[in-house]
């Protein structure tokens, strides 16, 4: 397997981490009525390097797509 | 074991197959190395101490893990938290001794975390070893895990029988097969014999390290790194890597590098 498209896919495995990680953050956020915890912004901050890496899209783009899935993650749930 | 023309042929497509190059990621560097370091090959980079050899092995570390190579740092030497602060402090461009002592100002946060996310995307290709000192140990792991990619800081401190000449050359030799057998890139770092701390400065002086001969005579690569220093002897942020020893093309030639502080971020001078 080509080296770059094994390493886009760990990178890959670890972006559905980090967004499992931002479910159990959306809960504990929900829980303590704070929804800018330290938490989310180094979620957030991981998300935004992973996606660097993977796409090269426009940053704000990139932030606006992660703000969107930090928040609906339990909807689409 | 006698091989004929054809079979040697056959063995060169299948090495093909696979070889890849490990670019440094500094594009003179890798210039000068025809694309980088090689999978099976046994690099060595010297220094006297102090002249940023973990520093400099550190980021060529996270050079290939950023390309996705399955890497481990054994570090007989520093624990593997500085090995990390380092890479978080060369990102975040915040002394590593703070990160790793937590003592980094509240402004320094978003800083902070920024290294650490940059540092974070390659999780899955670190691998760090504070604990481990014999040779067979680290041959094992090697074995066991499939780096592609091992950095070992540094030989003297690798634990093998023998006194020190035949221990040291016996060392060299394994790691040789080491790098050979199990497929990966060995980069390992050593002090310099006392003859060739002399001539360090010269591009073309002694190449040998502290213990034996052989570790020169083995190596794939042989490198030294040189800090520049003021006319009166201070060290400067400043240094350069000689390769010196090169079986796949030209020797003699240098780069040169500076760190940016307070971070110690590694940049090529462009000259």
């Amino acid at each position: 397997m080509n080296r770059n498209y094994k390493k886009l896919l760990a990178l890959a495995d670890k972006v559905i981490d980090l967004l499992e990680e931002s479910e159990q953050i959306f809960l504990k956020e929900t829980e303590t009525k704070n929804y800018d915890s330290k938490e989310r912004q180094i979620n957030k901050k991981k998300l935004l390097a992973l996606y660097d890496e993977i796409s090269p899209e426009e940053p704000k783009k990139k932030e606006a797509i992660i703000n969107y899935e930090q928040n609906t993650i339990f909807i689409k749930d | 074991m006698k091989k004929n023309y054809e079979q040697v042929l056959k063995e060169m497509e299948e090495r093909k197959k696979e070889i890849e190059f490990i670019s440094t990621g500094f594009s003179y560097f890798d210039r000068l190395l025809d694309g980088g370091f090689l999978q099976k090959e046994l690099v060595v980079l010297g220094g006297l101490s102090g002249s940023g050899k973990s520093y400099v092995a550190a980021e060529l570390f996270f050079k290939a893990v950023s390309q996705g190579f399955k890497s481990a740092y054994f570090s007989l030497e520093i624990s593997s938290q500085m090995v990390v602060s380092r890479l978080i402090g060369s990102r975040s461009g915040i002394k590593p001794i703070r990160i790793m002592t937590e003592t980094q100002s509240g402004e320094e946060w978003s800083q902070f975390t920024t290294g650490q996310a940059t540092v974070d995307v390659y999780s899955e290709f670190m691998n760090f070893y504070d604990d481990v000192y014999e040779l067979d140990e680290i041959y094992n792991e090697i074995k066991k895990n499939a780096y592609e990619y091992v950095v070992i800081d540094f030989i003297q401190n690798v634990v093998a029988k023998g006194q020190e000449y035949e221990r040291m050359s016996y060392i060299a030799l394994e790691l040789q097969k080491m790098a050979k057998e199990l497929n990966c890139c060995i980069l390992v770092l050593s002090q310099v014999s006392n003859e060739s701390g002399k001539t360090i400065e010269k591009e073309s002086g002694v190449l040998e390290y502290k213990g034996s001969g052989s570790i020169a005579t083995v190596c794939d690569l042989g490198m030294m790194i040189v800090r520049e220093r003021t006319e009166e002897g201070y060290m400067l942020d400043s240094f350069k890597i000689t390769v010196r020893k090169n079986r796949r093309g030209r020797s003699g030639e240098f780069i040169s590098f500076d760190f940016i502080q307070p971070g110690g971020r590694i940049e090529e001078r462009i000259i």
